[in-house]
C-alpha cells in the first residue's frame, strides 16, 4: 500500500491542477472536485505508483469517461436546466458580461475538439510532458506533439470562427 | 534534414524533442523562411490556445442542482452510484440550484461549531428568491464530556442545502454538546407572512466513540408554513477512531463549494481511507482541509491589488490560494477580492499570461478581518502570438548588424482574448557593436513604456538598448530608433491585419528569424 507520506505529497502538489483540469474539462468546479476526491481515494488503494502525475490524470480521465458514458443525456438535461436558471444565481466573483462571454465561447470552441485532442491539451495546460500525456492517453509520444497542434490549431480557429459569428450576429441584431 | 510537420514544430516549441532531432531542426529553421513562418504561427496558436483555456477558468459552481432531499443511504461504492441517485432525484424534481457560496457559509457554520461551541454565528445569504438565515446556538462548552449522545434541534426551511447541512452538523460535530438551531425564511410561499419563523424538528445524533460506530441521524419532520415538508434520515457511518479523536469531515474538495448532499457523501471516502491507512492519514487529509475549515471566529478574507513591476495594475491575473483551491481573477485595476475564508495562515499566487508567477506566503487572516496583500509579477518572455515583422531602412548604408528580439506580452486590459499581441516589447541592438551580444539575447525586460505612438530612442550603441513596450491597436503605430554601426536606423510599426509589421522608407530589407531562444525571436536583416 502505498505510503501516508506520499499521498500526502501526492494530494499537496497535484490537487490544484487535477481540479483544474477536470474544471476545464467538466466546466463543472463541483464535478470536477467530486471526481478528484475520487482518484485520490483510487491512489490509497494502489500498491504503488511508478509515474504519479501521469496515473494520476489518467485515472481521473477514465473517471470521467465512465462517468461521462453514463450520464450525458442527464448532463445535458441538466445542463438545460442550468442555463435556464442560471439568470437567479449569482457568481461567485465578480464577473463582467465580457468575461462570461469569453468563458462561454471558450466553452463552446473547446467542445468542439475531439475528445483526445482536447484531454491531450488539457494536460499540456497542467504541464505535462509528452511522456507522460502519451501514457495518460495511451498514445504514443511521437503522437503527441500531432495531436497537440491539431488541437491548438482547431480550439483556435473554432474560437475565432464563434468570435466572428457572434459580432455578425450582434451587428445583424443591431 | 526535410521539412518538419506541424507535430514536430509543436514538440520542439514544448521542449519534447531529443536533443539531437533539436539541433537538427535549428539548423533547418536557420535556413528555412517556410518553416520559420510555420514556428511564428504555431507559437500564435500555443499562445491562443492558453489564452481560451484560461478563460474557461471563469466556471461558477453550483451547476449540479442540489439534490432536493439527502439519499436514503450513503452507498458503498461511492461518489458515482451516489451521483446517480443525486441526479435522479434532481430530474424528478428540479429544483433550485444553491450557489456554492451559501452552501460554504453553511459548511463554514458547521465546522464552527466543531471546534468551540461558543456564542452563537449567523450565516446570512441572499441571492436566491428566498433570503436563507441560518442561526447556531450553543449553550454549553463541548469536549469533555465524554462520548455522549447530543439533542439538536434545527428547524429547516427551505433550502435543502439547510437539511443536508445538519447532516454535516452531526457528522462533524465532536462528541454531543447541545445545539439548537433556527433557522428563519421569508416567504417562500405566496400566502407565508414576511419573516415566518419557524421551530420544529430534531436531530439526535447518537455516537459511541471507541471504535468505528454508527450515527444515525435523524432530521424528524421539518415543518415550515407555506412550504414542504422535509425529511430526511441518513445514516452515516462516522468515522470515530479507537483514541476517540474527533471524527474527520468531508475532504478539502468536498469541502470547498460541494454540495450539501455531496458533503455528507464524502465522508465514505474518507472511510475509505481510514480503512485503509489508518487515522493518522486522514487526520492529516482532515488537517490540509484545516484551512478551510477551522475556524475561531467569523471568516475573514483577502483583498490586494497585482501589480507589475512598474507598479502598473494587471488585470484579469488570476490569483489563487492553493491549498483551499479559491480562485479569482483581478480586474481592470489589478485588485482583486477573493471569497470569504476561514482564520488562518494562507499562501497565495498570482498568475498571469506573459508574467512570471508570484507567491506570497504566509499571509494570515485573523478572526473576520480582511488582509491586504500585494502581489508583484515580473513579466516573462514566454509569449509570442505571431508576430511577422518585416523591416526596412532608409539612409543607413548598414544595416546588416541589426537585430530585433521581440517580446510579446498580453494585453493588460481586459478586453477579449485577443489573439493579437496588446503589446509588443523589444529589444534593439546593434549587433556590430561590442554591445551586442548582451543587448540581442533576451534578458528580463522591464517594463519601459514608450507611450504609443510615439517616439522612442533606444540608447547609444555602447549600452543595450532600452526595452521598449508597445500597445498596438488597430489604429496605432510606434516610431523606433535605434543607433546601429554609427548611423541611426528608424522604423515604425504598426498594425496589419493580424501581424504587426515594421515598416521604413526606401529600400526593403526584410528582416527574418535567426535564432530562437526560450520564446523569444531574434530577427535581424541578414
Amino acid at each position: 500500500m502505498i505510503s501516508s507520506d506520499s499521498v500526502e505529497r501526492l494530494f499537496r502538489e497535484y490537487h490544484g491542477c487535477l481540479v483544474r483540469y477536470l474544471t476545464r474539462r467538466l466546466g463543472d468546479r463541483d464535478w470536477a472536485e467530486e471526481v478528484t476526491q475520487e482518484t485520490f481515494v483510487r491512489a490509497l488503494r494502489q500498491e504503488s505508483i511508478v509515474n504519479e502525475r501521469a496515473w494520476l490524470f489518467a485515472v481521473a480521465t477514465n473517471l470521467v469517461r465512465d462517468e461521462a458514458r453514463k450520464d450525458s443525456r442527464r448532463r445535458r438535461h441538466l445542463q438545460l436546466l442550468w442555463e435556464q436558471e442560471k439568470d437567479s444565481v449569482v457568481e461567485p466573483e465578480p464577473t463582467s458580461m465580457e468575461r462570461a462571454h469569453e468563458a462561454a465561447l471558450a466553452r463552446r470552441a473547446v467542445e468542439a475538439l475531439a475528445e483526445r485532442d482536447r484531454l491531450a491539451l488539457l494536460m499540456r495546460e497542467e504541464g505535462l510532458d509528452y511522456n507522460e500525456i502519451a501514457e495518460a492517453l495511451g498514445l504514443s509520444v511521437g503522437s503527441v506533439g500531432t495531436t497537440l497542434s491539431r488541437a491548438r490549431r482547431r480550439l483556435v480557429e473554432a474560437y475565432e470562427t464563434l468570435q466572428k459569428d457572434g459580432e455578425g450576429g450582434r451587428n445583424a441584431a443591431s | 534534414m526535410r521539412h518538419p510537420d506541424e507535430g514536430q514544430i509543436h514538440a520542439w516549441l514544448d521542449g519534447a524533442l531529443d536533443p539531437a532531432t533539436a539541433a537538427e531542426l535549428d539548423a533547418h529553421l536557420a535556413a528555412c523562411p517556410a518553416c520559420s513562418a510555420a514556428v511564428a504561427e504555431a507559437r500564435g496558436l500555443i499562445a491562443g490556445a492558453s489564452r481560451i483555456l484560461l478563460a474557461l477558468d471563469n466556471v461558477p459552481a453550483g451547476v449540479i442542482p442540489t439534490a432536493p432531499r439527502a439519499p436514503e443511504a450513503v452507498p458503498s461504492d461511492a461518489i458515482s452510484a451516489h451521483r446517480t441517485r443525486q441526479h435522479a432525484d434532481s430530474m424528478a424534481s428540479p429544483r433550485r440550484s444553491v450557489p456554492w457560496y451559501a452552501r460554504r457559509s453553511v459548511q463554514i457554520a458547521a465546522s464552527l461549531l466543531l471546534v468551540v461551541g461558543i456564542g452563537s454565528v449567523a450565516v446570512r445569504s441572499s441571492g436566491k428568491p428566498d433570503e436563507l438565515f441560518i442561526q447556531f446556538e450553543t449553550d454549553a462548552a463541548p469536549a469533555t464530556r465524554g462520548p455522549a449522545a447530543g439533542s439538536a434541534a434545527p428547524v429547516i426551511a427551505a433550502p435543502s442545502a439547510v437539511a443536508a447541512s445538519a447532516n454535516d452538523v452531526a457528522a462533524t460535530n465532536p462528541p454531543a454538546d447541545r445545539l439548537s438551531s433556527r433557522v428563519a425564511s421569508p416567504a417562500p410561499a405566496p400566502a407565508a407572512p414576511a419573516t415566518p419563523r419557524s421551530e420544529l424538528g430534531g436531530v439526535s445524533a447518537e455516537r459511541s466513540l471507541g471504535k468505528a460506530a454508527t450515527a444515525r441521524t435523524r432530521e424528524g419532520v421539518a415543518e415550515q408554513r407555506g412550504a414542504q415538508v422535509a425529511t430526511a434520515e441518513v445514516p452515516v457511518a462516522a468515522a470515530s477512531s479507537p483514541t476517540s479523536t474527533p471524527p474527520t469531515g468531508p475532504l478539502p474538495a468536498a469541502a470547498a463549494g460541494a454540495s450539501a448532499a455531496f458533503g455528507a457523501t464524502a465522508n465514505a471516502p474518507t472511510r475509505a481511507m481510514m480503512d485503509t491507512v489508518g487515522n493518522s492519514l486522514a487526520r492529516s487529509l482532515t488537517d490540509m482541509a484545516a484551512s478551510r475549515r477551522t475556524s475561531s471566529s467569523a471568516q475573514g478574507t483577502i483583498a490586494g491589488k497585482v501589480i507589475a513591476s512598474d507598479d502598473s495594475p494587471i488585470a484579469l491575473a488570476t490569483v489563487s490560494v492553493p491549498s483551499v483551491n479559491v480562485a479569482v481573477q483581478t480586474g481592470a485595476d489589478g485588485s482583486f477580492t477573493l471569497p470569504p475564508l476561514a482564520p488562518g495562515r494562507y499562501t497565495l499566487e498570482a498568475r498571469r499570461i506573459g508574467y512570471s508567477s508570484a507567491r506570497l506566503e504566509g499571509l494570515e487572516i485573523i478572526g473576520g478581518d480582511t488582509a491586504y496583500a500585494r502581489l508583484a509579477m515580473k513579466a516573462s518572455t514566454s509569449q509570442l502570438s505571431g508576430v511577422v515583422v518585416t523591416g526596412a531602412a532608409t539612409g543607413v548604408s548598414n544595416i546588416g548588424g541589426a537585430c530585433v528580439t521581440l517580446n510579446v506580452a498580453p494585453d493588460s486590459e481586459s478586453r477579449g482574448i485577443p489573439l493579437l499581441p496588446r503589446r509588443v516589447r523589444f529589444r534593439l541592438a546593434d549587433r556590430s557593436s561590442s554591445a551586442a551580444a548582451d543587448a540581442a539575447s533576451p534578458g528580463p525586460l522591464s517594463q519601459a513604456r514608450a507611450p504609443a505612438p510615439s517616439r522612442a530612442d533606444a540608447g547609444t550603441p555602447s549600452e543595450p538598448a532600452a526595452p521598449l513596450a508597445w500597445e498596438p491597436t488597430s489604429t496605432s503605430s510606434i516610431e523606433v530608433t535605434w543607433p546601429i554601426a554609427g548611423d541611426v536606423v528608424t522604423m515604425r510599426l504598426e498594425v496589419r491585419g493580424s501581424t504587426v509589421v515594421g515598416i521604413a522608407q526606401g529600400q526593403s530589407f526584410p528582416l527574418r528569424t535567426a535564432a530562437v531562444e526560450g520564446r523569444t525571436v531574434a530577427c535581424t536583416t541578414r
